[in-house]
């Protein structure tokens, strides 16, 4: 394209974050707040904070067939239809239409994700940990795939750092599997909560239960106030967007904070292609796009570029940045694309349980307890697996949905009582990075804008296989040690990709021939292209995984400005 | 919603004893038209309505005809379930009412309350135990009609804007988080 000076001077920033989600939100913020003069590129459409929350605020009879999914609904969103729980009527519309987006599976992968501002900030599970310094040692210490280029004790000030803006909610106890952070007052524990606490305690040395940490506010500070911010009135309503900002989105908190700098430019229906990289200055100078509407392609240009595009999504678009130097991608090691991690869950345990009958609960919390990893640390599994999982669970009482035999007026009696409590905990187990669990592109097949699909090749493999026996077995054995009745376990299938946490695919490490990033989370080979997003991850940990691409973030911007500051980019 | 073509189909849709009053289709949300409400066949309306009604009747609080459980059940079944899902609600339909007039030579609404509550029970034992015989022999079933239906009414009644005000205590905003409170006499159950 030719573009006039004037042109090429409005196309051009000092920064370019592409995607506005978790991690690219607050790329967004830190970059303006140091005083670039930021782009932000989304490959979907506009999403406004509180008025495009279309079903907020929603009564049940207000949402159409009452939330249930039509066919209509189903046959255009098949896919993100797997997890049983994302399209429906409230949020479905946040979830892409599998029509538009099609990719390839060689093996089953349930890819879910919604493009539009704020991407999954809007609709994810909230669920806040660290990782601990024994996760980030664990591939040197096992000798699996390659160490992490760096260590807790380097990322720990940016954990902090970001959970005092973000707002985390937690209670601090002292575990060296799940540092302790910036926390917020937790969400109280229930009755049957604290009656698992305690016999887990008492009955398993060194295994303990806590209230979930979530980036919910619960004592907001003057900082998110500023930001129009407001504390968790417990409707667990999250994933519709939240009219309070209480809970941790781009929209509520990083764009918010971006914006009010007066430096952020946010694009939406803008689908980067590529990153356009000079093979004589040996870095890049912008990127391409293609407008999702009107199919135009596009550069822009900046010094330097953020890619938070979401696992894959970033992946996808370095393996498509060709140039002389870069012939098959931007990478060097043969390790762009492998390595696909995820969460593997869908094992544990229920029961239900005969005490506490005289007391409720009021209101609805937007989370649970968590149980921390004992497996491979104090206890050695039962099987024979490196690492381990930590459970989710929660003690409620059982609303209208359980299943009620009879008809007529006592069923209707018994219907609109309250329920016995029931418990479960569900394992979230860690899955190893494996060069064979890949993403690649398609050499033949495109979408609409003309970009190749991304083919998934990946499976868990055994050690995830051998660990799922504990994973069903301990939450059974924990549920039968506080007396609860009708326990029952199970370990369902899991393909990859429906922990929603897809990591890995441009892994950080200490060298370009095994790694894409570097300690800074720079595109070897291409300084001023910074990659922090899922993408990044050199392991997995069994924590849920968001919290550390904000620490990433937030530590890479510092990083990048620094360095362009001393000229170095 | 246009008032009179609701008014005019719920006119033809009445039939036997049982009276179906405005509100059985009136608390549906926006997008749904009142013209579309074009799946069940008149009778099929009214038996939907009669065998809601006996799973969850009036008492202190509203049934499931006041609660509009019909209205939606039809929005529902129309769009929302497969044409094999459909077909067995359309033919449990028939076959419930069949057989409360064989056992009892009347229909459902016209039973007392302690009689609809008996044929249910049997009519639910009865067609298990087909569907079992079935399953035995190799032929896969799904779940049975009055199973599928009764589940339908259940979320229709809760999520419902009679159902969830006033059998249930709602609400949207709850404000704050008690982990543990006693259960007083008379509380309802939160609606969700």
């Amino acid at each position: 394209m030719n573009l006039s000076i004037k042109g090429k001077a409005e196309h051009t920033f000092d920064a370019i974050v592409v995607g506005s989600g978790i991690s690219g939100g607050w790329a967004a913020k830190e970059l303006t707040e140091k005083g670039l003069k930021t782009l932000v590129l989304e490959r979907g459409h506009d999403v406004k904070h509180i008025v495009d929350y279309k079903t907020t605020n929603s009564a049940p009879w207000q949402l159409n067939w009452l939330n249930k999914p039509s066919r209509e609904m189903l046959e255009q969103q098949p896919k993100q239809a797997r997890t049983g729980y994302t399209v429906r009527p409230d949020a479905g519309y946040l979830f892409v239409d599998d029509k538009d987006h099609p990719y390839e599976e060689k093996k089953r992968f349930d890819w879910m994700r919604g493009y539009h501002t704020g991407g999954r900030s809007l609709m994810w599970g909230k669920q806040s940990y660290r990782l601990s310094p024994m996760d980030m040692e664990a591939n040197a210490k096992d000798g699996i795939a390659i160490p992490w280029p760096i260590s807790y004790k380097e990322l720990s000030p940016w954990y902090s750092y970001v959970e005092k803006f973000a707002g985390i909610s937690g209670s601090k106890e002292g575990l060296p599997q799940l540092p302790d952070g910036e926390f917020q007052p937790p969400m109280d524990l229930t009755p049957p909560e604290l009656d698992l606490k305690s016999a887990i305690e008492s009955k398993f040395k060194g295994r303990t239960l806590i209230p979930g940490r979530v980036a919910h506010l619960t004592q907001p500070t003057e900082e998110q106030m500023k930001l129009g911010r407001g504390s968790c009135l417990y409707r667990n309503l999250c994933r519709r967007g939240c009219p309070f900002g209480a809970y941790f989105s781009s929209q509520a908190a990083t764009l918010r904070a971006a914006e009010m700098t007066g430096k952020m430019t946010l694009r939406p229906h803008s689908i980067v292609s590529e990153v356009i990289y000079d093979d004589k200055k040996e870095k890049a100078i912008g990127v391409r796009l293609i407008d999702e509407v009107t199919f135009e392609t596009i550069e822009y240009y900046a010094k330097i570029i953020f890619l938070n595009a979401s696992t894959v999504a970033s992946t996808a678009i370095l393996m498509n940045s060709k140039s002389d130097r870069f012939q098959n991608g931007m990478d060097e090691s043969g390790s762009l694309g492998g390595n696909l991690m995820d969460h593997h869950l869908k094992a544990g345990a229920s029961a239900v349980l005969d005490t506490h009958e005289d007391k409720i609960h009021y209101g609805r919390r937007p989370n649970g307890f968590y149980i921390p990893r004992f497996r491979n640390l104090h206890e050695k599994g039962t099987g024979d697996y490196i690492r381990g999982f930590g459970y989710q669970g929660g003690g409620m009482r059982q609303g209208w949905s359980r299943g009620i035999g009879g008809f007529g007026a006592d069923f209707k009696k018994e219907l609109t009582s309250f329920g016995p409590w029931r418990i479960s905990a569900m394992g979230f187990g860690e899955c190893l990075p494996y060069d064979n669990n890949r993403i690649s592109l398609s050499k033949d097949k495109t979408d609409k804008w003309g970009l190749p699909l991304v083919i998934a090749d990946a499976e868990y493999q055994e050690n995830e296989r051998l660990m799922r026996k504990d994973m069903t077995n301990d939450a059974g054995e924990m549920l039968e040690a506080m007396g609860a009745k009708d326990v029952k376990t199970y370990n369902s299938e899991c393909p990859i990709g429906l922990g929603i946490h897809e990591m890995g695919t441009a892994r950080m490490g200490s060298s370009p021939k095994e790694s894409v990033l570097n300690k800074h989370n720079q595109v070897w080979g291409a300084k001023n292209v910074f990659c922090t997003d899922g993408s990044a991850m050199t392991s997995a940990g069994c924590t849920n995984p968001s919290l550390t691409y904000m620490a990433l973030t937030a530590r890479a911007v510092d990083f990048a400005v620094r360095e362009m500051n001393k000229g170095n980019l | 919603m246009d008032r009179r073509e609701l008014m005019k189909m719920i006119a033809t849709t009445v039939g036997g004893a049982l009276v179906i009053p405005e509100s059985a289709y009136a608390k549906l949300g926006e997008p749904f038209d009142a013209k579309e409400m074009n799946f069940f066949r008149p009778a099929q309306r009214t038996q939907v309505a009669m065998i809601a009604e006996a799973i969850i009747p009036k008492t202190d609080t509203p049934g499931a005809i006041e609660a509009g459980v019909p209205g939606w059940i039809e929005v529902i079944v129309k769009d929302c379930y497969e044409p094999q899902a459909q077909q067995i609600i359309l033919d449990g339909l028939s076959d419930l009412m069949n057989r409360c007039q064989k056992a009892h030579g009347k229909s459902i609404d016209q039973l007392s309350g302690d009689e609809q509550v008996a044929f249910l029970t049997k009519y639910q034992k009865d067609t298990q135990a087909e569907r079992r015989k079935k399953m035995k022999d190799g032929d896969w079933q799904p779940a049975i009609f009055i199973d599928q239906f009764k589940d339908l009414v259940k979320l229709c009644y809760c999520s419902s804007e009679v159902g969830a005000t006033q059998a249930f205590e709602y609400h949207l905003v709850p404000g704050k988080w008690v982990a543990s409170m006693p259960l007083e006499p008379g509380q309802k159950a939160w609606a969700m």
